[in-house]
């Protein structure tokens, strides 16, 4: 359970920053942050009304994401070396340590390989396809082994962007789908600000949030 | 005489008939150390229980298979966990996972969903922050991660049971699953995990030599195609092998050191090989007579009792020593005179060994109980040998080449008796005093069994390796849960869970396992029940629908209205580990065992499980530990014991004055032995405690010997004292080489002990 989780953030992931095989995007160097909004629509078969969030995003590569939902609930999630948690409210719901779950670190690692551009981790289990050029590209990412429990429950994921990546969209095997859409991406080489800091470094929680 | 002689010859040949016979029969000599400890408890289920647990865990071994490429880390393991598979001696070996395993747990946790709750989750709801699950899934559902759909909301609306499963304390956590094999990265490091259950047991000899051969023929195949490839192992067996190989290794070493050294002895002494066939012929007839009656009394023999108890009848080399020492000198005179100087002098050293040896029946180990039969009759034997056949089969002529010899032997009495030597004598007492007073200051008590062993270092190493990489460590304590039923066992470990988890976090032990961790009791599942429904479903599940617009209720019917038990636990489920903590289960009542990792304060575990009826910490490493500190201090006792035993027979022949004067050198040689041995830092342990009882018989001998001896015939029998003391060193005090600390400290005792006992042997003559 805990591992598909990880397998659909690590998949997110990735694809909010798109380095696609082909993809003219640019890969993040160390010390620099990606800062963003996101809009994400999640159609569950059998709601009658899609479920809609928005949010922002900080990305910093070696150090891990946080995930700010802004509406309809309030929550934090941020994702680093050393585990998964998720803040509400300022008080920890849910905390996956990496010692009691080492694929998150592995996953973690996928992620880091992406940014620096290493695909190899993807590979083994998506067949990766891109179109496009570079003012206007499509990456497709198809599960090579649909019994493999890790991609599985994916039917396809799209990537498309120009210069950054603009949007993803992930088809679930069993009908359900999202789409998740960057806006206001900015690179930057500045520090992360102290609660983003706190919040990666893994210390206690803000207080703030 | 002459019938005596004859009659011994009938006794011995019928010894030998009755040894051919029951040879023939075939005599199943033991070799499982744990027979030689004694049977301490008497309640037969809880005995039974404990003796699984122990094979279960003795039996575990755990590998690492590692290489900076993954493809030759996940061949290795295959090959390895096929041979272990092909070779017959597992009984189960576990390397590809099934890929389905979640989904398996899933379907065995579902139809009871609403009685599992997570600790955190539980003490939420009983506390009334159902807000909080609630908030939570929402965030969830909306989340990045989510997994969430309608008809897992419809089932179990506020996903409590993937908080429940992810916080599962699966042994294996910190693996991945890696294409169905569950492995590790460390650096550049790929490990792949093979778990396997032996068949046999592992503390025997032949099935040790059996697995290890097959298994280093398998990894030797594996480094020849993949030098770098690295296999890390942890299991009893292959600490087990690894000591039994040294000790073999060891004692035909020492064996060769210990026969050439004594056939040069008695070469440069006799300048004849007569004396040593003459004493093996002694030696040889007492352990016939000893293996006859063993095996007739007993039905087998432990290899142990047979290896330790040649040793102790070789003893009755000392009684060879005098008579065939008698022979040196002109005055000799003919076999029977030498056995009559020497007769008085070994017959009170037999009798006096022989209280020594009977003494060691009333300790209550099995063995002991083998030994003392054992060493009793094959040293009377051996000294009926030496008094009736020796005189028969020796060489009527005198030894006149050894005047030098006897002069050089004869030292060690004029430094006693002479009065040039007073104040050196003196001097010498006063020293070994300041420094055994020295030592007693020092003296160290050590029983801790596993102190005594000596645990292969590169074995140890690839341990610690294993823990650092899986968190996975071979603990041998755990706590035995007793209850009417399974229930009631479960509930026990409910209970037990908070006290062992704050025993966690405080260090005293490193973790624990227990079948209500995974499957908890009905009596907690119905709680749980009643808590989801009142808490969460009915305060918040309708607005909750609403917000995420789900319409109609939730499918609670889908579920099942019985509770889980472990019987739902099948052999091939990912929890099927958890099947071997259920013991016992039958009319007469349930056995859980709990296990525990890295105990570092027992005695806070002893005390919370006093705290709960019908549970026990069991510490079978620490058992032994306290069963030999209580033989310690009763082998003490014994010590004490056949010295008091010794005394009537010395006094009846010696008078008070005389017998205490005989006492002295022996009781030097027990009471400074381990102080001055403790100056070394060598500690004390039933071990020692065994090798002194030796040391009192030796002190004995060599004390009567020298009050025993005429003033004409001296000489010969301090040389006789000197090649008793030369061949004990050679035989005993060769095992301070030892790398077992437990035989070190044996033969660093019997070394000591014997150079005191013979250094102050001439002090019991009066003359």
């Amino acid at each position: 359970m805990i591992r598909s989780i990880v397998v659909a953030i690590a998949i997110a992931l990735l694809a909010s920053v798109c380095v696609g095989e082909g993809a003219p995007a640019p890969t993040l160097a160390a010390g620099q942050i990606l800062h963003g909004r996101f809009v994400q629509v999640r159609h569950l078969k059998g709601l009658a009304s899609p479920l809609k969030s928005d949010g922002t995003f900080v990305l910093a590569p070696g150090s891990g994401l946080i995930w700010r939902i802004e509406d309809p609930i309030k929550t934090t999630t941020v994702i680093t070396p050393a585990g998964i948690r998720q803040i509400i409210n300022g008080s920890e719901v849910q905390h996956i340590d990496t010692a009691k779950a080492p694929f998150v670190a592995h996953f973690y690692d996928m992620l880091n390989g992406a940014l620096m551009g290493n695909w190899e981790a993807m590979r083994h289990d998506f067949a990766v396809k891109t179109t496009g050029d570079r003012g206007a590209w499509r990456t497709v990412l198809t599960p090579r082994r649909p019994d493999n429990p890790i991609a599985g429950m994916i039917a396809s994921i799209v990537i498309n962007g120009g210069k950054m990546v603009d949007g993803v969209e992930i088809n679930r095997a069993n009908g359900d789908s999202e789409s998740m859409t960057f806006l206001d991406q900015t690179v930057s080489a500045a520090a992360l600000t102290d609660d983003d800091a706190r919040l990666l470094s893994n210390k206690d929680i803000s207080p703030a949030d | 005489m002459k019938i005596a002689v004859f009659a011994w010859g009938v006794v011995v040949a019928a010894a030998c008939v009755v040894l051919v016979l029951l040879l023939h029969r075939g005599v199943e000599l033991q070799t499982d150390m744990t027979a030689l400890l004694p049977v301490e408890e008497r309640d037969a289920l809880v005995q039974r229980a404990k003796q699984r647990v122990t094979e279960i865990l003795s039996e575990r071994i755990f590998l690492l298979v590692g290489d900076s490429d993954r493809a030759n880390a996940r061949a290795g393991g295959a090959t390895l966990a096929k041979a272990l598979a092909d070779s017959r001696m597992t009984a189960t070996v576990t390397y590809r996972i099934r890929s389905d395993s979640l989904k398996a747990l899933g379907a065995m946790y579902f139809p009871y969903r609403s009685g599992f709750l997570s600790e955190a989750d539980r003490k939420r709801l009983q506390q009334n922050r159902g807000g909080e699950i609630v908030n939570r899934a929402i965030a969830s559902v909306y989340g990045p991660s989510s997994i969430a759909d309608v008809n897992l909301l419809r089932r179990d609306p506020f996903l409590l049971m993937p908080e429940f499963l992810s916080t599962l304390p699966m042994p294996s956590a910190r693996f991945a699953p890696d294409d169905g094999v569950l492995s590790i990265r460390d650096g550049g490091e790929t490990w792949v995990l093979i778990i396997a259950q032996l068949n046999g047991n592992v503390y025997s000899g032949a099935f040790q030599d059996r697995f290890i051969q097959t298994f280093n023929a398998a990894e030797r195949k594996l480094n020849a195609a993949m030098p770098h490839l690295r296999v890390l192992r942890v299991g009893a067996i292959f600490y087990a092998h690894a000591g039994a190989n040294s000790a073999t290794r060891e004692t035909t070493r020492l064996s060769i050191v210990s026969l050439v050294g004594t056939i040069i002895l008695i070469l440069i002494v006799f300048r004849a090989l007569r004396p040593l066939w003459l004493t093996l012929l002694a030696i040889a007839v007492g352990v016939v007579c000893a293996l006859a009656v063993c095996l007739s009394i007993f039905g087998g023999l432990h290899v142990a009792a047979l290896l330790f108890g040649v040793s102790l009848i070789g003893i009755a080399i000392d009684y060879c020593l005098q008579y065939v020492s008698a022979r040196l000198g002109a005055d000799a005179g003919s076999p029977a005179e030498r056995l009559r100087h020497v007769l008085p002098g070994i017959t009170l050293g037999v009798v006096t060994t022989l209280i020594g040896y009977a003494t060691l029946m009333l300790a209550p180990f099995p063995g002991l109980h083998q030994l003392a039969v054992f060493s009793a009759v094959g040293l009377f034997g051996s000294f009926l040998t030496v008094v009736l056949w020796l005189p028969l089969f020796d060489s009527p002529e005198p030894l006149t080449h050894g005047n030098r010899i006897l002069a050089i032997a004869n030292l060690l009495w004029v430094f006693w008796k002479d009065g040039r030597y007073r104040r050196l004598r003196w001097g010498t007492i006063a020293l070994i005093g300041i420094m055994a007073a020295v030592g007693a200051t020092r003296l160290r008590i050590d029983d801790d069994v596993r102190h005594q062993q000596a645990l292969a270092g590169n074995l140890r190493e690839q341990e610690s390796q294993i823990r650092r990489l899986t968190g996975i460590s071979g603990g041998t304590e755990f706590l035995l849960v007793h209850a009417a039923d399974g229930d009631h066992a479960l509930q026990t470990e409910e209970a037990l869970q908070g006290r062992l988890t704050s025993a966690t976090q405080d260090g005293a032990i490193r973790g624990f396992e227990s079948l209500a961790q995974f499957v908890p009791s009905v009596a907690r599942q119905r709680e749980n029940r009643v808590l989801v429904h009142d808490k969460l479903m009915v305060p918040y599940l309708a607005s909750y629908y609403q917000r995420l617009g789900i319409t109609g209720a939730a499918l609670t019917g889908a579920q099942s209205t019985g509770y889980l038990t472990p019987d739902a636990i099948s052999e091939d489920s990912p929890l099927s580990f958890l099947r071997n903590l259920i013991l016992e289960s039958s009319a007469s009542g349930t056995m859980h065992a709990v296990l525990l990792t890295g105990v570092s304060r027992p005695d806070e575990i002893r005390r919370i499980a006093k705290d709960f009826p019908g549970v026990r910490f069991v510490d079978p490493a620490g058992d032994v530990t306290r069963l030999l500190g209580a033989y310690r201090r009763r082998a003490l006792i014994l010590i004490a014991l056949s010295a008091l035993l010794m005394m009537p027979v010395l006094i009846w022949r010696y008078g008070l004055r005389g017998s205490l004067r005989v006492m002295l050198a022996p009781a030097i040689a027990v009471l400074a032995a381990p102080t001055l041995l403790a100056l070394a830092g060598v500690t004390f342990s039933f071990f020692s405690a065994m090798a002194l009882v030796l040391v009192l018989s030796i002190g004995f001998d060599y004390a009567v010997f020298c009050r025993e001896a005429e003033p004409s015939r001296r000489s010969a029998t301090m040389l006789g004292i000197w090649l008793a003391m030369l061949t004990t060193l050679l035989s005993f005090g060769l095992l301070v080489v030892s790398s077992t600390y437990a035989v070190h400290a044996f033969g660093a005792t019997i070394l000591v002990g014997t150079i005191l006992a013979f250094a102050f042997s001439p002090i019991a003559s009066e003359l």
